[in-house]
Order: C-alpha cells, then structure tokens, then sequence
C-alpha cells in the first residue's frame, strides 16, 4: 500500500490545485493510497509508525528535501520503501534522484525503479544527503588512528553520502559522493574568491576529501551543532558511519547520483 | 546520466584520498585509494596505491607507497614498491628505498638512497660459492 505523507506548508491554499491534479494522476496511474497531512501537532515518527501497522509497503514524502529528511530518520529501520513527489522550492534531493516536480513526480512513482542507497548515521540521526560541520579550527575529525584538523575558519565542512546541492547545480562545493559505495565523504572546501569579473562566484578546487566508513566528530572547547540534511541538529561529540544499501528509494531514469 | 550500477567494492577502491592546503593530518594515516598531499600531514602516511605530493606539501612522516610522484616535501624515510618521480622541487629528507628512480634537476635528496631489484640481491648460497 502507498502510504502518502503531505507536509505541513502545503495545508496552504496555493497548493490545493496542485495536490489535486497529483491524486487524480496517482489515481488514473491505479497507485493512489492513505494520505496522511501533517499538521504541527503531529509527530512523524507516531505517523510512521502508524503507517506501518496499517500495512504501508511504500511511505510517500509529498513536500520538500525537508519532508524526506524528516521521514528518512525513521526508514532504515523498517522495510518500506520511500518514494518523493517534490513540490516547490528546496528539492535538490528529488532533483539528484531524477525526480521530476509535482504531478511529472507520478509516473515516476508508477515506473518503480528501486534502488538500495547507502545512508549516513550520525549518532542515532539517520541522513541520506550530507551533514554539514560548523567552520571552527576547533574541530577534530577522528580515524582512530589519524586526526584531522582544519588550519582555517574559512573552510566549508561537508559529510557526503551524495551531496544533492552539487549535483543540482548549486554553488556548494563541488565534490558529489556516490550513495553506492559504502562509504562516506568528509570533504573540506575552502572556497577561492575569483576576481571581479567572475562574478564574486567562489572555486573550491582546493577541496580536501577524506572517504570512510566511521569516524568520531569532536570540538576541544564546545558541543558544536551538526545539521543533518539541513534539517535536524546534532550536537558533538558525533560518531558519523555508513549503513551501506539500508534504504530502498524509488528512482527516477534521469537520476544524476 | 545514471551512475547508480557501480560495484560498491571496485567503487570503495577507487576514492581518492586527497588532503588540501586547508587541512593537517596527525597520525598514522592508511589510505585505500590514490592519495594526494598538497597540505600537511605528520606521523605515517601509507596508501597501497600512489602518491602524489604537490609543490606546497609538508610530510614529516614515514611514507610508503606504490608509486610517487613528488613536488614538494618529505621529511622521513620513503619506501615506494614501484617508481619514484622527483620534480625539479622536490625534497626528501631522509632515506629513499625505490625499485625506478626519476630525477628532474633541482630535486634534493638528503639521504641514503637504496634501489632494490629482487631478482639481483644476492642469495646465501651465491655469497658462499664467492
């Protein structure tokens, strides 16, 4: 059963229209299901949950990366799969997919291509895209047996599975992981300030990447925050390690990861 | 265009391992994959595929590697199983044990350089007959 989980700002009326044209397509498509709204009282993991005793075999995030950030926390440890329809602004993880937006999203859903994605775990926090590390020289990045340290403030930290921002263009460091290789990226990007004429747009050709599979993120003097997808907040120390093939998501054919 | 068919192991292999100028490794590093220095790094530093060292590199370690290609810097003992590339900047502080050696002008090595083929280091048997 598909279980359809529509997030909060698109209980505003703008959206109405849309959401109609994707249940009558999901329902022409014979792939429509429960649909849940999420409200501000509601709390995902008791929806999810829900949703899994009532019989949901695929849990649809209706919304944004935010949406699919907030239901992948609670994913890898159930066998259901995930599928996105992206609506609005922010999908650079439907975007990395091959995800089309709004009703396009539908006969994506309908095709069923199914891949086995790696995920990132960062203490008990689960993450598909990357984890971003606050720029302080204070930060340790821990092997076990090698620390790394940054020698500037200036650097952008990323932990990558995939980095869906890179990969649907954005100017973020450049560097975009492979969710199928069972391991994780720590890349540090200091970015180069170009001349005028390049339009004050930044090259982070001097990025340094480190792959891994599990390390420990520390800060000598502070509980430094960790934002998990851009969205849930971790505070250090962080242990950060793959769970390789954890997640089943449905794929576009235009997919770019 | 679709990258989603790699094989996880041939994948895991092929990452490159790359230290910037922004960073400084402490310890002893082990690489699985290529590995480029252009930063600093101190204690060990051993990949079982290449390395490369860029012209503003820093090493103050023990390095192994299969092959090198060096611009910049190493203060320790360097033992590489295949071929060694100097550029007219490099530096190595300590002793180079290599199987190929190439050596552009300007480069500095200051220490017992060692090449060693298998095939020619003497057995006990030869040292007796002599």
């Amino acid at each position: 059963m598909y279980y359809y989980i529509y997030d909060t700002y698109l209980n505003d009326k703008k959206y109405t229209t849309t959401l109609q044209h994707i249940e009558s397509r999901l329902m022409s498509l014979g792939i429509n299901g429960r649909i849940e709204r999420m409200t501000l009282l509601k709390s995902m993991r008791e929806v999810i949950t829900d949703a899994i005793k009532k019989g949901a075999s695929t849990i649809v995030a209706v919304g944004n990366d935010e949406t699919v950030s907030k239901i992948v926390n609670y994913l890898p440890n159930i066998s259901v799969t995930l599928a996105i329809i992206p609506i609005g602004a922010d999908n650079t993880i439907a975007a990395s997919l091959g995800i089309p937006q709004g009703e396009s999203a539908c006969e994506v859903l309908s095709s069923r291509i199914i891949e086995h994605i790696d995920v990132g775990k960062a203490n008990d926090c689960y993450f598909i895209s990357s984890l971003s590390v606050p720029s302080t020289e204070e930060v340790i990045f821990d092997w076990g047996t090698y620390q790394v340290k940054p020698l500037t403030n200036q650097n952008t930290i990323t932990i990558c599975n995939f980095n869906s921002r890179s990969v649907a263009g954005n100017n973020t460091p450049s560097h975009s992981g492979n969710p199928h290789d069972g391991i994780l990226e720590a890349v540090f990007s200091v970015p180069e300030h170009q001349s005028w004429w390049s339009f004050s747009k930044k090259n982070y050709s001097s990025a340094s990447v480190f792959p891994f599979t599990k390390i420990k993120i520390k800060c000598a003097t502070e509980c430094l925050p960790i934002v998990a997808d851009g969205q849930t907040t971790i505070k250090t120390p962080v242990t950060v390690e793959v769970v390789p093939k954890k997640l089943k998501v449905i794929v576009g054919k235009n997919r770019m990861i | 265009m679709a990258l989603f068919n790699a094989d996880s192991e041939s994948a895991h292999k092929e990452v490159e391992t790359i230290i910037g100028p922004s960073v400084k490794v402490e310890g002893n590093f082990k690489g699985e994959g290529n590995v480029t220095v252009e930063g600093m790094v101190q204690g060990s530093l051993k990949t079982t595929h290449d390395l490369k060292v860029g012209i503003n590199a820093k090493i103050k370690a023990e390095v192994e590697a299969i092959n090198l290609f060096l611009a910049g810097e190493i203060r320790g003992n360097v033992k590489i199983a295949g071929k060694t590339s100097l550029s007219s900047t490099a530096k190595i502080f300590g002793n180079l044990e290599t199987k190929v050696l190439n050596v552009e002008d300007g480069a500095i090595i200051n220490g017992k350089c060692t090449m060693v083929h298998e095939e020619n280091v003497p057995t006990p048997e030869i040292r007796k007959s002599k």
